[in-house]
């Protein structure tokens, strides 16, 4: 095992002091002189056609400097393929979800943009609604858009082996219907950005957790070449994928407004608009039928998932793709078919968010898998256990596994007291009855989706020795800007000091995918030490040449520069810059890097193949005090034991484990999208209730070291594996203490309290 | 948030000309922290013109004992004072208890208590904001249907309502009703003085628009009580109650010789659990009459379509209340 200095070691966050002391600035914070404020208006009807609108008192008020329709971006639409493009910026001539932006206007303050919006008068003819999935894709259901038959919005179906026949070898065949919850993302940060239209075309301080995305959109939206749209990045409050991956309608109006005006222009969403209209978890109904053997051996899954889409299309596709291509991960799957229809509704738009269509389906089987175990008297682990795969790995549609810590982490488990100390039913004391729980996931890292994928990553050396670091990738929050400085410090021997990582600026940065999908640390960072390795190369032949030797044994180290095995052959780091900048004519030295793939082509239609680079394996442990006579849970503890590949800076994946675990275990045990016919009636942070500090375990991380190939320095993904394997594990640990399986997140104290009076009756 | 006028009383008497002149236009605030979001949300069809701040009239916020052992607190008192006031902790633990279980410490250091017992109901149809669609009109508001009825109740009244089902979420009315509080409510036409039970009613409070909350009278507690409040909530800090109980208790001999219960969250109105008291009244208390009284309370109770659990949650707190 190599030694490294900068890697692997606990670094505190590069960008922690700013965030602290309140330097940092996020897009809210921005303002400029002759600044305009952008305010939306908003449909009071789930699903209507729009008569007319009238705009001209909201024109007339003093203050206000432009109002905008849908009708003023000319039947542009956007979306995740060029088939699925049915979102426009502004409804047209139809609303389909309460709370779309119908008119926006811009003013000179944000009050009087907001008394405007209340002076147009929109006339609109309502229509019924759908508002559940399973009611909507019916024969004669309204239709959502009116081209589109059953709302069917997307559909995705897997088929490998024989699923008929692996039943039929099943000493145990079950059914059940499952449900996740309606849940939101969660920043802090709303939705906001500056927008600039001049000579230069459109500069816009966003916040944007993938601001390619939203790059390429304006482009497409105000037919403007790609060098013409400047996406300035300011610090950035949390995405956990859809809204801050994608626009909104306030980008597209800010852009526009300031086209017409000459002016800049802000909006800055509030937290109604980001609970209400900003991008949701889809809520999905799973019915999953497993097959098992005696012994525990699964020998089949069918699973039929049906996805709440909401109005429009957005990413859903590959939401679909990812409830099916992922589930023949973790477990030895022979036999598997799989039918997901995602379905139009007058909800608000479900897409990615944090363990991203994984979650749902996993979270199904996963519990299936127990309650069938238990059926035969088989322990949790054990069926995991026998169940579980180890790499090299390639299941039935061809996704490839070449390190996998899923039976060492189950096996960490099953050995830590707190799972010896299991109840399996004994007594409670008093009220309070105590649960362990368990479970086994995979998580893809370095996804990818369809189109462009790779990062790039330039390093400049500067002449006294210090680095420029620009990268296209976003640090969202999740540490990757700390990783992707230590992964170039660790190159050139230097520390995270000496090199400085810059705000992502398209008109500068190298173009990125984006921060989805677990892809940062595994592939800007792969970009991030090919540009290091770049750097580091051309000052090995100058150093080579000055000291006459191979520049392959140039070592860099701890800010110095010597020969292998020749240590009076030595200089400061910054004493060879200066050399390789100044020698002759001078030099600039700039190293360039991306990432490739190397994986071969996915077939999207069919679930064949790899969506990501690597997969993380994370095993859970969780443990609850459940109150019997109201139903109350406490969750107290949590032991993760995360297959990561390897933790390139341990605190990092702490916190992000830490993180995606409170947030499975929010959706597993608290957060719901209280709805009625359309119109969502908790969208507060009172009412829509997140888990706060006082409701977090204990959480114990237990790192499983497997160097993974495709990885930088053998990491995988971190972020969202404890996303998945947290509900799971949560609803286990509440079946262990109630002995009740609940199907249905969230499971609530009242659910708990019924079932248990139901039980005792 | 739509802009008015800020005015800082001296005087209770100018804080009444200053709202008389308004015409019905004008609101009172204390700590804000409910009316503030009142406004932002834009949830009342009228819109206020002025806010007339109470915080600045002095005196209103002490805390005494007289010298018979009753306890006066000004309306202005600030949550976090209550919880922390020496006289209450050692009189008063149960008001203690709901003082605190209050919201989160910003908000107690904000809330007044006199605004914690005028706060305005938060049904979720009621408090629906404005800016998202349009706020949704009930029979609170002037003009129903009330759409809880039939819509999404889980958290709203299981005792029944006319006309509306949100139920009360003050903690601090809660331990009052079980402390048999009375109010002190001024107004144009004088003081009077009612007990605290009689301040609610199914549309909200009995206060006038024009009226001023001024002191809250705690007569001398029952010697040697038993004080308990006890609320149930999904996260632990700033949830208002699923249900919340507070009793008092005094025994002598093991024998139960008076008792309060008080039910809160569970309906319109702070809620007496007299005919539980009844039970309890004369007996020894021990689990199995404690949870008789406790399905006795929750007898005729009806919920609605999806809060039968507050039911069962109600039985285990009142016996909690009665023998932990
Ligand atoms: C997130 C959140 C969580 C909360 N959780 C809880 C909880 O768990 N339990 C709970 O009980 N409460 C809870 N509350 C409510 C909180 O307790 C109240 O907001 C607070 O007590 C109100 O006091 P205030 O002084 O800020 O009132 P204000 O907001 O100033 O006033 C509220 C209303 O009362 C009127 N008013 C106030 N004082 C007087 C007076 N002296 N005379 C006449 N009228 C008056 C005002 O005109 C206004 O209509 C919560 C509030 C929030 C925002």
């Amino acid at each position: 095992m190599e030694e490294y200095s900068v890697i692997g070691k606990r670094i505190p966050r590069v960008d922690g002091r700013v965030k602290v002391t309140g330097e940092a600035r996020y897009a809210a914070d921005y303002s400029m002189p002759g600044m305009l404020w952008c305010k939306m208006l908003r449909s009071p009807y789930p699903h209507a056609r729009i008569v007319s609108i009238d705009t001209s008192r909201a024109e007339k008020l003093p203050g206000v400097k432009g109002v905008l329709t849908g009708k003023d971006f000319n039947g542009w639409t956007w979306g995740w393929m060029p088939k699925t493009r049915d979102e426009p910026p502004l409804a047209v001539d139809k609303v389909r979800y309460l709370a779309e932006a119908v008119a926006a206007v811009a003013a000179i303050d944000e009050d009087t943009a907001e008394e405007a919006t209340e002076l147009i008068k929109v006339e609109y003819e309502e229509l019924p609604g759908v508002f559940d999935p399973e009611e909507a894709m019916k024969e004669g259901a309204p239709r959502v858009h009116d081209y589109v038959k059953n709302n069917l919005s997307w559909d995705f179906h897997m088929d490998f082996g024989d699923v008929d026949k692996g039943f039929g070898e099943a000493d145990l065949v079950r059914e059940d219907r499952f449900e996740t919850g309606r849940v939101i993302t969660g920043y802090l940060e709303p939705p906001a950005a500056v927008a600039l239209w001049d000579s230069g075309g459109i500069t816009i301080w966003a916040a944007k957790q993938s601001p390619y995305f939203v790059y390429r959109h304006l482009a497409a939206c105000f037919n403007l070449p790609l060098n013409k749209v400047r996406i300035i990045q300011p610090f950035i409050g949390a995405g956990f994928g859809g809204t801050k991956n994608d626009s909104l309608a306030g980008d597209f109006c800010s852009v526009l407004f300031s086209k017409r005006t000459g002016r800049p222009v802000k909006f800055v969403y509030n937290m109604h608009e980001v609970l209400m209209t900003c991008r949701r978890r889809h809520n999905m109904i799973i019915h999953n039928k497993m097959g098992m053997k005696k012994d525990g051996i699964i020998t089949a899954m069918q699973s039929k998932v049906i996805a709440d889409g909401g109005a429009y299309t957005a990413i859903g596709p590959l939401t679909m793709y990812l409830t099916g291509s992922i589930s023949t991960l973790p477990y030895k799957l022979p036999h598997f078919r799989h039918d997901a229809y995602r379905i139009f509704t007058n909800n608000p738009i479900g897409a990615a968010m944090r363990g991203h269509g994984v979650t749902h389906t996993r979270f199904a089987a996963e519990i299936q898998m127990e309650m069938m175990a238990e059926e035969l008297g088989i322990d949790p682990i054990e069926v995991r256990l026998k169940n579980a795969i180890t790499a090299p790995y390639e299941t039935i549609n061809k996704v490839t596994v070449h390190t996998c810590g899923l039976k060492e982490g189950l096996k960490t488990l099953s050995e830590n007291p707190k799972w010896k100390k299991r109840s399996g039913g004994s007594p409670p004391e008093g009220p309070l009855s105590h649960g362990v729980g368990i479970s086994g996931t995979a998580y893809l890292g370095g996804a990818r989706q369809r189109g462009h994928q790779s990062c790039g990553a330039v390093v400049r050396l500067c002449e006294d020795g210090t680095i420029d670091y620009l990268t296209g990738a976003t640090d969202c929050g999740q540490g990757s800007d700390t990783v992707l400085v230590q992964i170039v410090a660790e190159e050139l021997g230097l520390g995270v000091e000496d090199v400085d990582i810059k705000r992502v600026d398209t008109a500068v940065t190298p173009c990125d995918a984006g921060s989805y999908g677990s892809r940062v640390t595994v592939l800007a960072g792969g970009a991030a030490r090919n540009a290091a390795r770049d750097v580091k190369r051309q000052l090995a032949e100058v150093a080579a040449r000055n000291w006459e030797v191979d520049p392959g044994d140039i070592i860099f180290k701890d800010q110095r520069v010597y020969v292998k095995g020749e240590p009076e052959k030595a200089m400061p780091f910054r004493k060879l810059a200066q050399v390789a900048c100044y020698a002759g004519s001078g030099a600039v030295i700039i190293g360039r890097g991306y990432s490739q793939y190397g994986i071969e082509e996915l077939d999207f239609d069919k679930g064949i193949g790899n969506a990501g680079t690597s997969y993380s394996f994370t095993s859970q442990l969780t443990e609850v005090d459940v109150d019997l006579e109201t139903g109350f849970v406490k969750c107290t503890d949590m032991v993760i034991a995360h297959d990561c590949g390897r933790p390139l800076n341990p605190i990092n994946v702490e916190a992000q484990n830490q993180g995606g675990a409170i947030q499975g275990m929010g959706q597993a045990m608290y957060e719901r999208f209280a709805m009625d016919l359309g119109k969502t009636l908790n969208a507060n942070l009172a009412d829509y209730k997140m888990p706060l500090s006082t409701d977090v375990p204990n959480i114990e991380l237990i790192d499983i070291i497997t160097d993974d190939p495709n990885g930088p320095y053998g990491a995988k993904e971190a972020s969202e594996g404890s996303t998945v394997s947290s509900p799971p594990s949560v609803v286990s640990a509440i079946h262990d203490a109630t002995g009740i399986w609940f199907k249905e997140q969230p499971v609530t104290p009242e659910k708990i309290v019924m079932a248990l009076k139901k039980k005792r009756e | 948030m739509k802009a008015f006028h800020h005015y800082n009383a001296r005087s209770i008497d100018q804080a009444l000309s200053l709202i008389k002149d308004h015409d019905g236009q004008a609101r009172f605030i204390a700590g804000g922290t409910d009316l503030l979001g009142v406004l932002k949300d834009d949830i009342l069809p009228r819109y206020p013109l002025a806010i007339i701040n109470i915080k600045t009239i002095p005196g209103l916020d002490e805390i005494e004992e007289k010298k018979d052992g009753t306890i006066t607190i000004g309306a202005l008192s600030k949550l976090a004072h209550v919880a922390g006031s020496p006289v209450i902790q050692k009189h008063l633990p149960a008001l203690v208890e709901a003082a605190q279980a209050v919201a989160t410490p910003e908000i107690r250091n904000m809330g007044t208590i006199g605004g914690n017992l005028c706060q305005d109901t938060r049904c979720w149809y009621y408090r629906y904001p404005h800016q998202m669609g349009g706020r949704i009109q009930c029979f609170r508001k002037g003009k129903g249907p009330c759409l809880a009825l039939k819509g999404d109740n889980r958290y709203h009244s299981i005792a029944g309502g006319k006309g509306c089902v949100a139920v009360c979420p003050s903690d601090t009315a809660i331990a009052l009703v079980a402390l048999d509080a009375r109010i002190v409510i001024i107004g144009p036409q004088g003081e009077r003085e009612i007990p605290i039970m009689d301040f609610y009613t199914n549309m909200g409070t009995i206060l006038k628009p024009d009226e001023i909350l001024k002191t809250i009278i705690i007569p001398p507690v029952l010697a040697e009580s038993k004080q308990i409040f006890l609320k149930f909530t999904l996260r632990k800090p700033i949830d208002f109650a699923v249900v919340s109980v507070a009793s008092l208790i005094k025994e002598e001999d093991g024998m139960c010789t008076d008792v309060r219960i008080a039910l809160g969250a569970v309906a319109p109105t702070p809620v007496r659990a007299y005919s539980a008291e009844d039970m309890l009244r004369g007996n020894s208390i021990d689990t199995a009459l404690a949870e008789e009284a406790a399905q006795q309370a929750v007898k005729g109770f009806k919920p609605l379509s999806m809060n039968a659990y507050k039911i069962e949650i109600t039985k285990t707190l009142i016996k909690r209340s009665l023998v932990q």
